[in-house]
């Protein structure tokens, strides 16, 4: 679909030359399917070839690094973007990563695009091929055709993000000549919005959402952090936290479950949104979290290897909570 | 310190007691066991009369507490959820309410973005000595559910 | 000559909505927020959620006849207090399954695609035959007229030829329609006695015409280019040969790894899939009440066979993975002569990290042992 652009070729090379301290590569590669990639396990350097690197890799291949890290006895790389690269520093700051056994190879990047926004773009009608140029996205589909401006269509985090170039975490920095040059946005300008609203408009909307969820728990597997997919108590009869149900109230106690899980841990990668056959907008329940923690505790995940989460310790004076009297 | 006998006045204000089995609210309250239970205890044997609505459960600590357990709480019919524990710089276990602190403030800020009334939930510090205070802990916090339900 | 009858395109609205008085249609409704399409009874249709009949949905219309939660019965436990060691349980048919709401009216499902009619016929052989055929399913696949719309356009996660399929394939439907641009003609009719009713009862939204054999080429055309299109894109399975292939290999430890390590094992594949039917029962009681529900289960989830002793015979995703293609290759055929997927391509369409059955099915073929 695409020439081999620069930074692809510095990637490649660069894995070439560290690969025999490794078990196991992890990149991303070519997908059928129009629009998106695939993750790709590279176990011999003759598969090296297979790599690419563009504006369509959106997955987190940090979502493998726990799993792998158990079953594998050597040493894993994984190809990273900068936001990808905080969850793997979140999952060694919280001890669940060996630094030594896991190498973040991670990659300049110019911007990620959002296959969603495009879908909903031209109406969710099915694309047959679709090309990317300069910065224009082509989209083929049954009755017509489409010239997108790539410019409105990255991913939500990449109008805040200031790290495109300069990861807080990396074992290699791969640097990308394009960088990402669109217009900034206020990092939680979406939360804010939101709350304001009343109560009723907020449970009118969620109902209308988790009434979509058929629990699936792609949200919960595809999460990097959440490594506790095999063992959920979601799916337990004893205790009994939940019913197995699949409505509306069930769905939305599991989304509960899953912010207070990762509150304080969350690294808005923004996989469980995308990956939700329903596509229900879970990230403004996780982001409102992470205000919350950046707020109260000036924490925020995958930054700082030294630095403890927030809700693993405490202080004796907390000067930014305060407590309400009820007398 | 207030009068003993001016608060017992206000309780026999219709408002605050009523029979909870007809028209009282459905309200869960999580104790520590050193502290607030002891204080929730010294409150009753003082006689200090509250407002029947309040179903206590005893835990250990308010460490022990779950944010999900005040939100299974609430999602599944409860009007509203109190936390009770040692005074921080006084918990059993040295620092479990540290933790507790830090947990359910993020809660109560969280409650609104997903459609409930934060005012339905509160923690509060009481120790084994602060009969009283727990007795205004409740009434308020009873009366403000009222107010909330309509 | 030959007379076919055609319906307008103009008029199909009118025609949908005076079949709702009679009967309840279910038909493939967009919402125009997110794009996704999925069955929903025609009631719901206004400004924001549009009739869609080009495209696939993306849940299956299984869930019209195999909800994702029904409830089976209600239980109570009654005590009397002057014989406290005596408790009564009471059991009460739920709602959903009285069998006269559930005939109240007959239900129309219209626009649904050839696969989705193909994997009908499947569930038929799970629920709807045998000793321990589901009669609530029975009774609900009775009372449902389906008309068919054939696949004039192919997409990239299309494979139903591979697996012995067609985007005409109208057997199983009570009405099959092809779309000609302007209008639909009715290319397939079942002489049901049903059927004939509503034909009868619709007839003011018909055309007959008489058809000449340059109208046969077109429609004849358009059958064959979708077919041959599907067959282009993708590689054909022999049903037995891959049998075969699925028991010889089952044993390779490796190739599974390898070709399964992007699973996630969530339920995405399988919550779309027309044809998976794992079910889980349960109690969910509150006090003296409860209710036993059967609700859908996954076999992709580590919990599917956890035993209570804590063992766990398929610890792994590679295992999970290789029994749910197993079960829809192998282990089905092998009961009743039918592959158990039908080529929707729903579950490489929703997968989170791209696994395509197509290539897992190709590298289990292909694999040296």
């Amino acid at each position: 679909m695409q020439q081999e652009n620069s930074v692809e070729k510095k990637l490649k090379e660069k894995i070439r030359e560290v690969f025999d301290g490794f078990e196991l590569v992890i990149g991303y590669s070519q997908s059928k399917i129009p629009l998106k990639v695939n993750p790709l396990f590279i176990k011999g350097k003759e598969e090296i070839d297979g790599l690419i690197f563009n504006k369509l890799c959106i997955n987190n291949l940090a979502t493998y690094s726990y799993a792998l890290s158990n079953e594998l006895k050597g040493k894993i790389g994984i190809v990273l973007k900068p936001c990808d690269a905080r969850s793997v520093s979140q999952l060694i700051s919280e001890e669940l990563l060996n630094k030594d056994r896991v190498k973040s190879i991670v990659v300049g990047c110019a911007g990620i695009l959002d296959y969603k926004k495009i879908y909903k773009e031209i109406g969710g009608l099915k694309i047959i091929s679709a090309d990317i140029k300069d910065e224009q996205i082509i989209i083929d589909t049954i009755d017509e055709s489409f010239t997108l401006e790539a410019k409105n269509f990255y991913a939500g985090k990449c109008y805040s993000c200031k790290i495109y170039d300069n990861p807080p975490y990396y074992d290699e920095f791969i640097e990308n000549e394009s960088k990402l040059n669109i217009e900034q946005e206020n990092e939680y300008e979406d939360v804010e919005k939101f709350e304001k609203l009343n109560l009723e408009e907020i449970n009118a909307f969620w109902d209308l959402q988790f009434g979509k969820c058929i629990r699936c728990y792609a949200c919960r597997n595809i999460c990097p952090l959440e490594i506790c997919r095999d063992k959920c108590i979601a799916q337990l009869d004893v205790p009994h936290w939940q019913s197995q149900k699949i409505n509306s109230a069930e769905g939305k106690f599991f989304q509960l479950i899953r912010v207070f899980h990762l509150a304080g841990r969350c690294t808005e990668c923004g996989e469980c949104e995308r990956v939700c056959p329903a596509n229900i907008q879970i990230m403004k329940l996780m982001k409102k979290v992470n205000k919350d923690v950046l707020k109260l505790f000036n924490y925020r995940p995958g930054y700082n290897l030294d630095e403890k989460p927030p809700l693993l310790t405490f202080k004796n004076v907390e000067k930014n909570i305060k407590e309400e009297e009820l007398i | 310190m207030e009068n003993i006998s001016e608060t017992n006045k206000d309780i026999n204000n219709k408002d605050i007691n009523t029979n909870s089995r007809k028209n009282g609210v459905k309200i869960v309250a999580f104790l520590c066991n050193w502290c607030s239970y002891a204080g929730a205890d010294s409150a009753g044997t003082s006689r200090l009369r509250q407002p029947e609505d309040i179903r206590i459960i005893r835990v250990p600590c308010s460490g022990r507490i779950n944010p999900l357990f005040v939100l299974k709480a609430l999602t599944q019919g409860a009007d509203g959820v109190l936390v009770s524990g040692c005074h921080p710089n006084d918990c059993h276990y040295s620092d479990g309410n540290f933790y507790a602190r830090r947990r359910l403030e993020i809660l109560k800020e969280f409650l609104p973005v997903i459609g409930i009334d934060e005012r339905r939930f509160s923690y509060q510090w009481v120790s084994a000595s602060e009969g009283q205070k727990w007795q205004k802990v409740v009434i308020n916090f009873v009366k403000r559910i009222r107010e909330i339900q309509g | 000559m030959k007379t076919l009858t055609y319906i307008k395109k103009e008029n199909l609205n009118t025609f949908l909505e005076e079949l709702n008085k009679d009967y309840d249609v279910f038909l493939p409704v967009q919402n125009r927020e997110n794009g996704t399409i999925n069955f929903e009874s025609l009631d719901t249709v206004n400004d924001n959620n549009v009739v869609n009949l080009k495209e696939k949905t993306r849940k299956s219309p299984k869930s019209l006849f195999f909800p994702p939660t029904e409830n089976l019965f209600e239980f109570e436990y009654i005590k009397d207090i002057k014989t406290p060691d005596i408790m009564e349980i009471k059991l009460s048919e739920s709602e959903e399954m009285i069998p006269d709401k559930i005939n109240s009216r007959k239900n129309i499902i219209f626009g649904i695609k050839p696969c989705d009619v193909m994997a009908l016929k499947c569930l038929d052989l799970v629920f709807g035959e045998g000793e321990k055929k589901d009669s609530r399913y029975v009774m609900k696949r009775a009372n449902t007229i389906i008309i068919s719309i054939g696949c004039n356009n192919i997409f990239p996660d299309c494979f139903c030829t591979s697996v012995g399929g067609n985007p005409f394939y109208f057997d199983h439907s009570d009405l099959g329609l092809i779309d000609m641009g302007p209008d639909l003609v009715i290319f397939k009719s079942s002489e049901k006695d049903d059927i004939r009713e509503l034909l009868d009862k619709s007839h003011k939204f018909f055309e007959e015409r008489e058809i000449n054999s340059d109208e046969e080429i077109k429609i004849k055309k358009i059958i064959s280019d979708s077919e041959v299109k599907c067959r282009s894109n993708n590689e054909s399975v022999n049903a037995e040969d891959i049998v075969l292939d699925m028991e010889n290999k089952f044993n390779d430890e490796e190739m599974w790894k390898n070709i399964t390590r992007k699973c996630i094992s969530c339920a995405a594949c399988t919550y779309v899939c027309p044809t998976c039917v794992c079910f889980n029962i349960g109690d969910e009681q509150s006090g003296m009440k409860g209710e036993r529900y059967k609700c859908w289960d996954f076999c992709t989830n580590y919990y599917y066979t956890l035993e209570a002793s804590g063992h766990n015979p398929r610890e792994n995703i590679y295992q999970r993975y290789r029994n749910k293609i197993n079960c829809k290759y192998n282990y089905f055929y092998k009961r009743n002569k039918n592959l158990y997927c039908v080529g929707c391509g729903r579950c490489i369409d929703v997968c989170p990290v791209g696994m395509d059955i197509r290539e897992i099915v190709k590298h289990v073929r292909s694999s040296q042992k």
